[in-house]
């Protein structure tokens, strides 16, 4: 291979990327100057091209979370949403079924992290977790008409923390977890009490030593910032059963939980030094105007048209995103990826 | 070298070359290449997710051959980055070394 056959191939495998032209230039312009340096040198140029490595193994080092779904698999994830519209619509108008029939969207972010994913990977059941526990959730709340505690599905997404966790004590660690849901469910049919919520807060020690708040930065862990979440989570978690004990709010004041992410991703903006971008915020706005309409105006079989922010506000800001992207900071419950463009094996 | 060593001593190692002297993206490739024995493909993605980081920036300086090259250095970000990664690794080197040597001492 020479110079001008390994920068055309790059370019090409780098096109299958959602690369900005600019960038994929600008990528071009600097191994093209780079072989022209070694030239200078003395260096052999098949040997030097060579070493540089696979043109597709290179974009995808430059590239690893944004590859375009290609082929079938692609095809399919590109006509979900398309799918999902029509059998929510036959589910309504047939068999006014419109809830618990919105679930059908969840086929699109499920299909495409079974199909873009492996799905034995721990990072797939981590990202199909929540959608477990929503969809079991909402069936069997539906179902039965009991909205409570059917909600403690929702542990389903730490407890499965545990179970993928690295940790030495995991076995014991989630044992104590599932005793501490199953004590809470007994008591609270026994003897039903706002007071019996209390014993939930306990539930972010096991997740804290199994090591599921692991924030790291760059490869180096963050500590004061996973002991400043841990107390945020423990006095929002307090603080909300104590609030609702007294006036009753437990639904519309479950929104206070978005702070924990939305906390999580202004420290991210703030170590990246980063301007705030809507498109950051657009998805808890929209999480916030779906349940206040929702609860306030009964309207939830409307008020799910504010998830269509998302996706309108990403395209009109698309390409005005900050050049420094937020890589580098992993984090939440059980993941423990870095963003970095080094996590490949064969360094 | 172990594969995993290699991958956590990278960065640190570019930083350092780059804390030195302002340097080309092949100068700092056969640098880093040559001493640590890593294959090149790895180097650029480093030097280009550092600068978006905002810890290299660059200058672009007329070639006589092909297209302007640029020239990397340190931000002041990334100074602090590089003084935190080696503060981190030779708190880490010392404390491997004290194992090891326990282990010899037994």
């Amino acid at each position: 291979m020479n110079k001008k056959t390994f920068l055309s191939s790059l370019k090409m495998h780098l096109e299958n990327y959602q690369v900005d032209h600019e960038d994929i230039e600008d990528i071009l312009n600097d191994y093209a100057t780079i072989i022209d340096e070694a030239l200078e040198k003395g260096m052999d140029e098949a040997t030097l091209i060579e070493r540089l490595g696979a043109p597709k193994q290179l974009a995808k080092k430059l590239y690893p979370k944004t590859l375009k779904p290609q082929g079938t698999k692609g095809k399919i994830i590109a006509l979900t949403p398309f799918l999902a519209t029509i059998i929510f619509f036959i589910l309504g108008s047939a068999y006014a079924l419109w809830h618990p029939g919105w679930m059908v969207y969840l086929l699109i972010p499920i299909v495409a992290i079974v199909l873009e994913g492996k799905l034995k990977s721990k990072d797939a059941i981590m990202s199909l977790a929540p959608f477990v526990a929503l969809i079991g959730f909402f069936m069997t709340a539906h179902i039965s008409g009991v909205w409570h505690p059917t909600w403690a599905f929702f542990l389903w997404v730490p407890f499965s923390t545990l179970l993928i966790s690295s940790s030495k004590n995991k076995w014991m660690e989630a044992l104590v977890f599932a005793i501490l849901v199953a004590l809470y469910l007994t008591l609270e049919l026994l003897n039903p009490s706002a007071d019996n919520l209390l014993m939930l807060v306990l539930l972010w020690v096991p997740i804290y030593t199994s090591g599921g708040l692991r924030i790291e930065y760059n490869g180096v862990r963050q500590r004061k910032f996973e002991r400043d979440t841990l107390i945020l989570l423990v006095v929002i978690s307090i603080g909300y059963i104590v609030f609702n004990q007294a006036f009753d709010l437990w639904v519309i004041t479950s929104l206070v939980f978005l702070l924990i992410p939305l906390y999580l991703v202004l420290r991210i903006m703030q170590k990246e030094k980063n301007a705030l971008q809507p498109m950051v915020l657009i998805p808890f706005v929209a999480i916030i105007l779906f349940i206040s309409v929702g609860y306030f105006f009964e309207g939830w079989h409307y008020s799910w048209l504010f998830f269509l922010l998302i996706p309108v506000i990403a395209i009109l800001f698309e390409g005005k995103a900050p050049k420094k992207r937020a890589k580098g900071l992993s984090f939440s419950m059980g993941y423990r990826k870095t963003y970095q463009a080094l996590e490949e094996e064969d360094v | 070298m172990n594969a995993q060593f290699k991958k956590g001593v990278i960065e640190l190692c570019v930083l350092k070359a780059l804390s030195e002297k302002e340097m080309s993206a092949f100068e700092v490739l056969h640098r880093i290449s040559n001493e640590l024995d890593v294959n090149e493909n790895t180097v650029y993605p480093l030097l280009r997710r550092l600068e978006e980081e905002g810890y290299l920036f660059h200058e672009k300086t007329p070639s006589v051959r092909g297209a302007p090259r640029k020239y990397f250095h340190l931000t002041e970000q990334g100074k602090q980055h590089f003084e935190q990664l080696e503060l981190a690794w030779r708190t880490f080197r010392a404390r491997v070394d004290q194992i090891l040597e326990g282990e010899n001492h037994e």
